[in-house]
Protein backbone atom coordinates (compact mmCIF):
# COMPACT_ATOMS: atom_id res chain seq x y z
CA UNK A 1 0.00 0.00 0.00
CA UNK A 2 1.61 3.30 -0.97
CA UNK A 3 2.38 6.21 1.43
CA UNK A 4 -0.62 8.26 0.08
CA UNK A 5 -3.41 5.83 0.27
CA UNK A 6 -2.31 5.05 3.99
CA UNK A 7 -2.77 8.85 4.39
CA UNK A 8 -5.97 9.06 3.08
CA UNK A 9 -7.29 6.06 5.09
CA UNK A 10 -5.63 7.37 8.28
CA UNK A 11 -7.89 10.63 7.17
CA UNK A 12 -10.99 8.24 7.37
CA UNK A 13 -11.14 5.29 8.36
CA UNK A 14 -13.71 2.70 7.52
CA UNK A 15 -14.87 -0.49 9.12
CA UNK A 16 -16.29 -3.32 7.60
CA UNK A 17 -19.30 -2.09 8.56
CA UNK A 18 -19.11 0.67 6.71
CA UNK A 19 -18.53 -1.09 3.91
CA UNK A 20 -21.22 -3.76 4.64
CA UNK A 21 -23.81 -0.14 5.01
CA UNK A 22 -22.42 1.32 1.62
CA UNK A 23 -23.35 -1.67 -0.53
CA UNK A 24 -26.47 -2.74 0.99
CA UNK A 25 -27.41 1.37 0.81
CA UNK A 26 -26.38 1.09 -2.68
CA UNK A 27 -28.67 -1.82 -3.58
CA UNK A 28 -31.79 -0.07 -2.04
CA UNK A 29 -30.80 3.14 -3.36
CA UNK A 30 -30.91 1.33 -7.12
CA UNK A 31 -33.96 -0.43 -6.41
CA UNK A 32 -35.54 3.19 -5.32
CA UNK A 33 -34.35 4.35 -8.57
CA UNK A 34 -35.77 1.69 -10.61
CA UNK A 35 -38.64 2.16 -8.99
CA UNK A 36 -39.05 5.55 -9.45
CA UNK A 37 -39.44 5.24 -13.27
CA UNK A 38 -42.79 2.93 -12.65
CA UNK A 39 -45.51 4.92 -13.36
CA UNK A 40 -48.13 5.53 -10.53
CA UNK A 41 -52.19 5.58 -10.46
CA UNK A 42 -52.20 7.88 -7.30
CA UNK A 43 -49.91 10.00 -6.17
CA UNK A 44 -48.07 8.32 -3.26
CA UNK A 45 -48.69 5.04 -4.23
CA UNK A 46 -45.44 2.80 -5.32
CA UNK A 47 -44.45 -0.55 -4.81
CA UNK A 48 -41.78 -0.33 -2.15
CA UNK A 49 -39.50 -2.61 -3.15
CA UNK A 50 -36.67 -1.21 -1.21
CA UNK A 51 -38.44 -1.90 1.48
CA UNK A 52 -37.15 -5.34 1.19
CA UNK A 53 -33.68 -4.34 1.43
CA UNK A 54 -34.28 -2.08 4.83
CA UNK A 55 -36.57 -5.42 6.10
CA UNK A 56 -33.54 -7.57 5.44
CA UNK A 57 -30.95 -5.55 7.08
CA UNK A 58 -32.37 -5.07 10.16
CA UNK A 59 -33.21 -8.72 10.09
CA UNK A 60 -29.59 -9.61 9.18
CA UNK A 61 -27.56 -6.45 11.25
CA UNK A 62 -30.14 -4.87 13.48
CA UNK A 63 -32.08 -1.66 12.98
CA UNK A 64 -28.85 0.64 13.76
CA UNK A 65 -27.73 -0.74 10.35
CA UNK A 66 -31.07 -0.58 8.95
CA UNK A 67 -31.65 3.31 9.89
CA UNK A 68 -28.18 3.99 8.15
CA UNK A 69 -29.19 2.42 5.15
CA UNK A 70 -32.89 3.71 4.39
CA UNK A 71 -31.16 6.74 5.59
CA UNK A 72 -28.50 6.54 3.10
CA UNK A 73 -31.27 5.29 0.43
CA UNK A 74 -33.63 8.02 1.05
CA UNK A 75 -30.88 10.98 0.55
CA UNK A 76 -28.92 9.74 -2.15
CA UNK A 77 -31.95 8.25 -3.80
CA UNK A 78 -33.66 11.78 -4.08
CA UNK A 79 -30.58 13.16 -4.99
CA UNK A 80 -29.92 11.24 -7.96
CA UNK A 81 -33.98 11.14 -8.94
CA UNK A 82 -33.64 15.28 -8.10
CA UNK A 83 -36.73 15.50 -5.70
CA UNK A 84 -33.97 16.52 -2.63
CA UNK A 85 -35.51 18.98 -0.29
CA UNK A 86 -39.28 18.40 -2.44
CA UNK A 87 -43.03 17.80 -0.95
CA UNK A 88 -41.31 14.39 -2.34
CA UNK A 89 -38.57 13.85 -0.60
CA UNK A 90 -40.50 15.26 2.62
CA UNK A 91 -43.35 12.83 2.10
CA UNK A 92 -40.58 10.24 1.30
CA UNK A 93 -38.32 10.86 4.20
CA UNK A 94 -41.39 10.98 6.85
CA UNK A 95 -42.55 7.56 5.56
CA UNK A 96 -39.20 6.04 6.17
CA UNK A 97 -39.03 7.75 9.56
CA UNK A 98 -42.48 6.51 10.81
CA UNK A 99 -41.66 3.08 9.15
CA UNK A 100 -38.11 2.74 10.76
CA UNK A 101 -40.00 3.49 14.25
CA UNK A 102 -42.22 1.33 13.58
CA UNK A 103 -40.03 -1.63 12.54
CA UNK A 104 -37.77 -0.74 15.33
CA UNK A 105 -40.39 -1.16 17.67
CA UNK A 106 -42.09 -4.69 15.94
CA UNK A 107 -38.31 -6.11 16.34
CA UNK A 108 -37.47 -5.29 19.89
CA UNK A 109 -40.80 -6.80 20.65
CA UNK A 110 -42.12 -9.33 18.83
CA UNK A 111 -38.04 -10.55 17.97
CA UNK A 112 -37.80 -13.36 15.79
CA UNK A 113 -41.56 -14.60 16.14
CA UNK A 114 -42.25 -11.79 13.35
CA UNK A 115 -40.85 -13.35 10.00
CA UNK A 116 -39.52 -10.87 7.38
CA UNK A 117 -43.38 -11.03 5.62
CA UNK A 118 -45.18 -9.52 8.79
CA UNK A 119 -42.30 -6.39 9.11
CA UNK A 120 -42.72 -5.86 5.50
CA UNK A 121 -46.44 -5.34 6.02
CA UNK A 122 -45.59 -3.23 9.23
CA UNK A 123 -43.54 -1.12 7.45
CA UNK A 124 -45.67 -0.79 4.58
CA UNK A 125 -48.12 0.53 5.98
CA UNK A 126 -46.45 2.94 8.66
CA UNK A 127 -44.34 4.11 5.81
CA UNK A 128 -48.29 5.32 3.63
CA UNK A 129 -49.70 6.41 7.41
CA UNK A 130 -46.35 8.68 8.08
CA UNK A 131 -46.22 10.30 4.41
CA UNK A 132 -50.03 10.59 4.45
CA UNK A 133 -50.40 12.67 7.52
CA UNK A 134 -47.39 14.99 6.23
CA UNK A 135 -49.53 15.29 3.42
CA UNK A 136 -52.33 15.73 5.09
CA UNK A 137 -50.60 18.39 7.90
CA UNK A 138 -48.43 20.05 5.70
CA UNK A 139 -49.56 20.17 2.29
CA UNK A 140 -53.14 19.56 1.93
CA UNK A 141 -55.04 20.47 5.67
CA UNK A 142 -58.60 19.78 4.24
CA UNK A 143 -60.96 16.49 5.64
CA UNK A 144 -61.55 15.59 1.60
CA UNK A 145 -57.74 13.85 1.87
CA UNK A 146 -58.64 11.38 4.28
CA UNK A 147 -61.35 10.01 1.81
CA UNK A 148 -58.32 9.18 0.25
CA UNK A 149 -56.79 7.39 3.12
CA UNK A 150 -58.62 4.11 2.78
CA UNK A 151 -57.63 3.54 -0.72
CA UNK A 152 -54.23 4.41 -0.21
CA UNK A 153 -53.75 2.25 3.17
CA UNK A 154 -55.25 -0.81 0.70
CA UNK A 155 -52.92 -0.33 -1.75
CA UNK A 156 -49.84 -0.26 1.06
CA UNK A 157 -51.41 -3.52 2.29
CA UNK A 158 -50.98 -5.27 -0.79
CA UNK A 159 -47.15 -4.21 -1.42
CA UNK A 160 -46.78 -4.81 1.95
CA UNK A 161 -47.94 -8.01 1.48
CA UNK A 162 -46.23 -8.76 -2.19
CA UNK A 163 -42.64 -6.92 -0.92
CA UNK A 164 -43.32 -9.30 2.35
CA UNK A 165 -43.11 -12.13 0.20
CA UNK A 166 -40.12 -11.68 -1.61
CA UNK A 167 -38.05 -10.80 1.64
CA UNK A 168 -39.31 -13.95 3.27
CA UNK A 169 -38.00 -15.91 0.01
CA UNK A 170 -34.54 -14.43 0.67
CA UNK A 171 -34.33 -14.53 3.85
CA UNK A 172 -34.65 -18.01 3.61
CA UNK A 173 -32.20 -17.76 0.82
CA UNK A 174 -29.45 -15.65 2.48
CA UNK A 175 -29.90 -17.30 6.20
CA UNK A 176 -29.45 -21.02 4.65
CA UNK A 177 -26.08 -20.21 2.72
CA UNK A 178 -23.43 -19.79 5.40
CA UNK B 1 -44.28 -22.60 5.10
CA UNK B 2 -42.14 -19.10 6.03
CA UNK B 3 -45.60 -17.46 7.96
CA UNK B 4 -45.37 -17.23 11.58
CA UNK B 5 -48.21 -17.02 13.84
CA UNK B 6 -47.17 -13.48 14.79
CA UNK B 7 -46.87 -12.74 11.24
CA UNK B 8 -50.32 -14.08 10.35
CA UNK B 9 -51.84 -11.70 12.81
CA UNK B 10 -50.36 -8.95 12.25
CA UNK B 11 -52.14 -9.45 8.74
CA UNK B 12 -55.07 -10.06 10.14
CA UNK B 13 -54.76 -6.65 12.79
CA UNK B 14 -53.97 -4.83 9.37
CA UNK B 15 -56.28 -5.91 7.01
CA UNK B 16 -59.09 -4.95 10.21
CA UNK B 17 -57.11 -1.38 10.30
CA UNK B 18 -57.79 -0.98 6.56
CA UNK B 19 -61.72 -2.38 6.62
CA UNK B 20 -62.11 -0.14 9.63
CA UNK B 21 -60.29 3.08 8.00
CA UNK B 22 -63.28 2.72 5.00
CA UNK B 23 -65.68 2.42 7.47
CA UNK B 24 -64.65 5.31 9.38
CA UNK B 25 -63.80 7.40 6.87
CA UNK B 26 -66.35 6.62 3.94
CA UNK B 27 -69.57 7.00 5.68
CA UNK B 28 -71.43 10.44 5.56
CA UNK B 29 -69.67 12.50 8.07
CA UNK B 30 -72.80 14.62 7.96
CA UNK B 31 -76.30 12.67 8.35
CA UNK B 32 -79.14 14.63 6.77
CA UNK B 33 -82.16 15.44 9.69
CA UNK B 34 -84.04 18.18 7.72
CA UNK B 35 -84.43 19.92 5.09
CA UNK B 36 -85.19 23.83 4.14
CA UNK B 37 -86.94 25.22 1.86
CA UNK B 38 -86.33 29.38 1.28
CA UNK B 39 -88.67 31.10 -1.77
CA UNK B 40 -87.24 34.07 -2.30
CA UNK B 41 -85.33 35.68 0.48
CA UNK B 42 -87.92 34.17 3.28
CA UNK B 43 -87.91 30.53 4.59
CA UNK B 44 -91.01 29.54 4.13
CA UNK B 45 -90.43 25.78 5.50
CA UNK B 46 -88.38 23.64 7.75
CA UNK B 47 -89.14 19.78 8.12
CA UNK B 48 -87.77 16.76 9.19
CA UNK B 49 -86.57 14.02 6.66
CA UNK B 50 -88.32 11.15 8.65
CA UNK B 51 -92.01 12.40 7.98
CA UNK B 52 -93.29 11.55 4.24
CA UNK B 53 -94.89 14.88 2.70
CA UNK B 54 -95.20 16.94 0.22
CA UNK B 55 -95.49 20.56 -0.03
CA UNK B 56 -96.43 23.31 -2.31
CA UNK B 57 -94.74 26.57 -2.29
CA UNK B 58 -95.05 29.21 -4.62
CA UNK B 59 -92.78 31.29 -6.12
CA UNK B 60 -93.46 34.16 -8.70
CA UNK B 61 -93.07 31.22 -11.45
CA UNK B 62 -95.73 29.08 -10.48
CA UNK B 63 -96.08 25.94 -7.92
CA UNK B 64 -93.04 23.88 -6.79
CA UNK B 65 -93.83 20.53 -5.60
CA UNK B 66 -91.44 19.16 -2.62
CA UNK B 67 -91.62 15.47 -1.60
CA UNK B 68 -90.29 13.79 1.08
CA UNK B 69 -89.84 10.30 1.83
CA UNK B 70 -87.68 7.73 3.35
CA UNK B 71 -85.49 10.24 5.04
CA UNK B 72 -84.76 11.82 1.26
CA UNK B 73 -86.52 14.86 -0.08
CA UNK B 74 -86.93 16.26 -4.12
CA UNK B 75 -87.85 18.52 -6.36
CA UNK B 76 -91.32 16.57 -8.02
CA UNK B 77 -92.75 19.17 -9.70
CA UNK B 78 -91.22 22.95 -10.59
CA UNK B 79 -92.23 25.26 -13.33
CA UNK B 80 -88.74 26.06 -14.80
CA UNK B 81 -88.43 24.99 -18.16
CA UNK B 82 -85.38 23.33 -18.05
CA UNK B 83 -86.02 20.85 -14.94
CA UNK B 84 -82.94 21.54 -13.51
CA UNK B 85 -84.64 21.45 -10.08
CA UNK B 86 -85.71 18.18 -10.54
CA UNK B 87 -82.39 17.11 -11.96
CA UNK B 88 -80.71 17.03 -8.85
CA UNK B 89 -82.72 14.14 -7.79
CA UNK B 90 -83.23 12.63 -4.40
CA UNK B 91 -81.13 15.06 -1.71
CA UNK B 92 -79.94 12.71 1.09
CA UNK B 93 -76.73 14.18 2.81
CA UNK B 94 -76.51 17.36 4.60
CA UNK B 95 -75.34 19.67 2.26
CA UNK B 96 -77.46 18.46 -0.79
CA UNK B 97 -79.63 21.06 -2.62
CA UNK B 98 -81.92 21.72 -5.16
CA UNK B 99 -82.30 25.24 -7.01
CA UNK B 100 -85.08 26.38 -9.21
CA UNK B 101 -83.81 29.72 -9.96
CA UNK B 102 -87.21 30.85 -12.04
CA UNK B 103 -89.37 30.26 -9.21
CA UNK B 104 -86.65 31.38 -6.71
CA UNK B 105 -86.88 28.42 -4.72
CA UNK B 106 -84.10 26.63 -3.04
CA UNK B 107 -84.49 23.24 -1.30
CA UNK B 108 -81.61 22.66 1.10
CA UNK B 109 -81.01 19.61 3.14
CA UNK B 110 -79.23 20.44 6.78
CA UNK B 111 -77.70 18.05 9.11
CA UNK B 112 -76.54 18.37 12.61
CA UNK B 113 -72.81 19.79 11.81
CA UNK B 114 -72.49 22.52 8.40
CA UNK B 115 -70.59 20.62 5.73
CA UNK B 116 -69.41 21.85 2.09
CA UNK B 117 -71.68 21.26 -0.40
CA UNK B 118 -68.99 20.95 -2.99
CA UNK B 119 -65.10 21.23 -2.97
CA UNK B 120 -62.68 22.07 -5.87
CA UNK B 121 -59.07 22.42 -6.53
Amino acid sequence: MGVRQRELLMMLPTTREDHRIAWLAALAIAIHILEAAIPSPLPGVKPGLANVITVLVLMLFGWRMAVWVTVLRVLAGSLVIGTFLSPTFLLSAAGAACSLATLGLAHRFAGARLSPLGLCVLAALAHMSGQFLLAWWLFIPHPALLKLLPVLLSFSLVFGLVSGTIAAMMYQQVSRSP
Amino acid sequence: MMMTRADALVILLCSLLVAGSYAWLWTPAAPATQVRVVAGDREVARLPLDQPRQLEVAGPAGITLVEIRDGAVRCAASPGSQGICQQAGWLRQAGDMAVSLPNRIIIEVLGDEWVFDSVNY
